[in-house]
């Protein structure tokens, strides 16, 4: 298994490699010039002008500022941001456990919800559950996100007043009020991904549920809870897996209007707010330092199959 | 913040007036409208006041940092600039205790009030005040302070701006970041980081800030003003979502937010008038426009952009932004009640007459000598860009309508904010800029001499005449509207380069840009500020940026 999983390392390599090569060039091809973002158009000069491109390093060409650019970044310093001075690594760290605490709440809400459900409603197919459960679901993935955030934030905030609109406490600070202030963007990102989750588990399971050995476990009586959760879950994972470790972009997607929204300081508004001010260099650290995360999140659940699924281990899939 | 069953359900039809505010309808709401010089009653000292920013600031450091109104906020809590403009909008000291200039204007002296001593307990002297200029010298304020040629320190406390050319309008410069004296000590020490450490002599000194969260500042104990400020804390949140702002303002969350949106101007005014909200009003030189490249065919010849203009009813244009009602139309950079406004500018804005509009530009069409080079009876035809905002594709989608009715096809090109800023700037060394028309913002508080001078001296080169307009009539008014100190001389010459704008028409104007401030009632003491002396007033909300020096809460 080892050797499985080192014979995939330089293939991550290869793949992180052509990630910064495509961040650093798409965000070279896209006009506007930061350094009139930075300077505004009121009382500049060419001098001016010309200063701030010399010291943002913008005038080196292309190959040379690609190549400083990663020798930087493969030692962890992804340079300083152009506009708030701010090392780049430091805004990362600053707001990654906003992100990740929110991300994982509405993953971890997303799965508690989704396993009984999926498994149930597989259980149960076309039954009355399964089908208000598809019209909810249908329902609540057709409402946009924003529209959903909005929607929480004057039922549970402007009108019960149980949770905040806007803002975050830090963990550290009040984990009461952090949960709080974390509740609504975990919801809104989490109820979108449980209509996918849900139809994801309940397909495989449908699948399982009429294999033999499901058969044999009835025949042998079985309760159903343990049919469904000791046998068959295991081997419907799989897909579910799949789809969870693809969604984690999705999650950050998610992340860029639910941060905005709900005014919260993570990775998504800083990369929202560092796209429209022309802040490049926060840009393409924070890009490389999501799309890193996502191909090793991916590779990582790609080496979990093999920990799951005996016939990957022994190269008999 | 207690709320009654009463106050609740107001709160949530309030907010329900949000989500349904694309419906429309509903008052003004104008009665819980705040005004200046309103008897708030005794100030008490204390407490804390949260504010709902629309955007976060890159930082807070004179000469390195540009801000917008959110940032200025906290600019003028940190720090006291020289200078301020009072209500009737003549400079008069704030942190300097006197200034003036050679009768030739070409030297300014200012004197510092002694013993005023920085957060971090540096005295405020004219040694900090040299090294401060060095800074802003060779930063961004750079092009601020191109005319000045020296700076003199005469004694501790007197230093002096020697120009190179008269400029009657130069201590404006000093009521913003120019004007604020920073810690050089806090400077030195910080380094790259400065930025998010600002120390300055203001009313309240720094605590600290977590971007795209919140700033929070505390009383300075030792304020140079007697007795002020009068609250604790002030904390800074910036809540980029207009919506989500309301909403956490109308949730009691926040005590106080302000907007620059026309659209949350309106909805924050339904809120307020059915519930206990207060709202302030500002409406500023600052205008929405058209703008047009006149170094470009066929917008360099002035009958296409008279017929243009002479084609657009701004009280449409307005609805579509969404301020009927609330923005008044414009005619020129100054509004009605600005001291540089002009009435023959006014009369002599394009207004809409359609027949007008197309005989002007069959004209051009009709033209052998028509400066695009088409064949006569070629429609004028050119490129329209705007951001992709959906008010603002709207209204770009009304300009094209109003343009093909006088027979000019208008191509609409949907361009991000960044890049139209770049395409309307242009590449050096011309800086002529790469668009034909262009959705745009014109206009702003400051003397006309910032406003105006560099914006239509000669284009060729100058990355601030975005228009590339100029006249030799308008530079030599531009050059002698710097060289005179004469309040009522200096209203004629702006009143005839208004005149001249509304005849050649570089540009077209919608409507001034309301800013709103919104409040708990609790929040007292926002349009109510003063200089030194605590008797001389000054201009209350300006683009909805608060001082806070004197809000106090009625607790």
């Amino acid at each position: 298994m080892a050797r499985q999983i080192l014979g995939r390392i330089p293939q991550l390599i290869l793949t992180l490699l052509a990630v910064s090569f495509l961040t650093f060039m798409l965000l070279s091809l896209i006009p506007g010039d930061p350094v009139l973002s930075i300077l505004g158009t009121d009382n500049i000069t060419e001098e001016m002008i010309q200063q701030k491109r010399e010291e943002l390093g913008l005038n080196d060409p292309l190959p040379v500022r690609y190549a400083s650019w990663l020798g930087d970044a493969v030692r962890g310093d992804f340079g300083r941001s152009q506009r708030t001075q701010q090392p780049v690594m430091d805004a990362i760290k600053e707001r990654l456990p906003v992100t990740v605490e929110i991300g994982l709440l509405a993953l971890t809400g997303a799965l508690l919800i989704t396993i009984p459900l999926g498994s149930y409603t597989a259980f149960r197919a076309n039954g009355i559950a399964d089908r208000v459960t598809t019209t909810v679901s249908f329902a609540l993935r057709s409402v946009p996100g924003f529209v959903l955030a909005l929607l929480m934030i004057y039922i549970f905030a402007v009108w019960l007043r149980l949770l905040p609109a806007t803002g975050w406490t830090r963990l550290t600070v009040d984990p009461v009020r952090n949960l709080r202030s974390a509740l609504m963007p975990a919801l809104v990102l989490g109820l979108a991904e449980v209509t996918a989750y849900t139809r994801v588990l309940r397909s495989d399971m449908i699948a399982t549920l009429q294999q033999d050995f499901i058969i044999m476990a009835k025949a042998k009586g079985l309760p159903n809870w343990r049919i469904l959760f000791k046998h068959a879950l295991r081997p419907s994972m799989f897909s579910l897996m799949t789809v969870v470790g693809l969604n984690i972009a999705a999650l950050v997607g998610g992340a860029l209007i639910v941060e905005t929204i709900f005014a919260l300081p993570g990775i998504g508004r800083l990369l929202v707010d560092s796209i429209y001010q022309r802040d490049l260099v926060m840009v393409q650290g924070v890009v490389l330092f999501i799309a890193s995360s996502y191909v090793i999140v991916n590779f990582l659940v790609d080496t979990l199959y093999t920990v799951l699924d005996p016939r990957i281990r022994h190269g008999r899939a | 913040m207690n709320h009654s069953p009463k106050s609740r359900l107001l709160a949530l039809l309030a907010a329900t007036a949000v989500v349904l505010a694309a419906c429309g309808g509903g008052g003004d709401g104008g009665d819980t409208t705040g005004q200046a010089g309103e008897d708030e009653g005794q100030p008490k000292p204390g407490g804390k006041v949260t504010i709902a920013l629309e955007a976060e600031s890159p930082g807070f450091q004179p000469g390195k940092d540009s801000v917008a109104e959110p940032g200025t906020m906290v600019l003028y809590s940190v720090y006291d600039p020289f200078v301020l403009r009072d209500a009737g909008g003549t400079i008069k000291p704030f942190l300097a205790e006197s200034f003036e200039s050679t009768p030739d204007l070409k030297e300014w002296t200012f004197k510092l009030r002694p013993n005023v001593k920085f957060h971090d307990g540096t005295d405020l002297n004219t040694t900090v005040v040299s090294e401060n200029y060095k800074i802003l010298k060779a930063g961004t304020t750079a092009g601020a302070l191109a005319t000045v040629s020296e700076f003199v320190v005469v004694d501790p406390l007197t230093f002096k701006y020697v120009l190179s050319v008269p400029n009657a309008a130069f201590p404006d410069l000093l009521t913003g970041v120019v004007g604020m004296p920073f810690s050089m000590k806090n400077y030195t020490e910080k380094g790259a980081d400065v930025s998010a450490n600002p120390v300055g002599t203001g009313p309240f000194s720094f605590v600290r800030w977590q971007r795209d969260s919140e700033l929070l500042v505390r009383k300075n104990p030792s304020y140079w003003i007697q007795g002020l400020p009068y609250l604790d804390e002030v904390a800074f949140k910036p809540i980029p979502d207009e919506d989500a702002r309301l909403a956490t303002l109308t949730s009691g969350e926040v005590d106080m937010m302000h907007t620059l949106r026309q659209t949350l101007v309106k909805k924050a005014k339904q809120a307020a008038s059915s519930s206990d909200l207060r709202t302030y009003d500002f409406q500023g030189n600052s205008s929405g426009s058209s703008l047009f490249n006149t170094s470009r065919p066929p917008l360099d010849d002035r009958r296409v952009r008279q017929g243009l203009a002479h084609a657009l009813s701004q009280d449409d244009l307005l609805e579509v932004l969404g301020g009927t009602g609330i923005s008044q139309p414009t005619t020129q950079l100054f509004t009605t009640d600005s001291p540089w406004y002009s009435r023959d500018a006014a009369a002599k804005w394009p207004k809409q007459d359609v027949n007008k509009a197309r005989s002007l530009i069959k004209s051009y069409v009709d033209d052998p000598a028509r400066s695009d080079k088409k064949p006569v009876g070629t429609p004028v035809s050119f490129t329209y860009n705007c951001q992709p905002d959906p008010s603002l594709v709207e209204l770009a989608l009304l300009y094209q309508q109003y343009w093909k009715a006088v027979g000019v096809d208008v191509t609409l090109r949907q361009v991000e904010q960044a890049s139209s800023v770049a395409l309307v700037v242009g590449t050096p060394p011309d800086y002529l800029g790469d668009y034909d028309a262009v959705c745009w913002r014109l206009g702003s508080q400051n003397d006309p001499d910032v406003t105006l001078f560099n914006a239509f001296r000669e284009p060729q080169g100058n990355a601030s005449n975005v228009s590339n307009f100029t006249t030799p009539r308008l530079q030599q008014l531009l050059i002698e509207g710097r060289s005179t100190a004469d309040i009522e001389r200096r209203k004629q010459i702006y009143g005839e380069v208004s005149t001249i704008l509304a005849e050649e028409v570089p540009f077209t104007l919608t409507g001034s840009t309301a800013a709103l401030v919104a409040a708990t009632p609790k929040v007292k003491g926002i349009m109510n500020w003063t200089f030194p002396d605590r008797t001389t007033k000054g201009p209350s909300i300006v683009s909805s940026v608060v001082a806070f020096r004197e809000v106090w809460l009625d607790r």
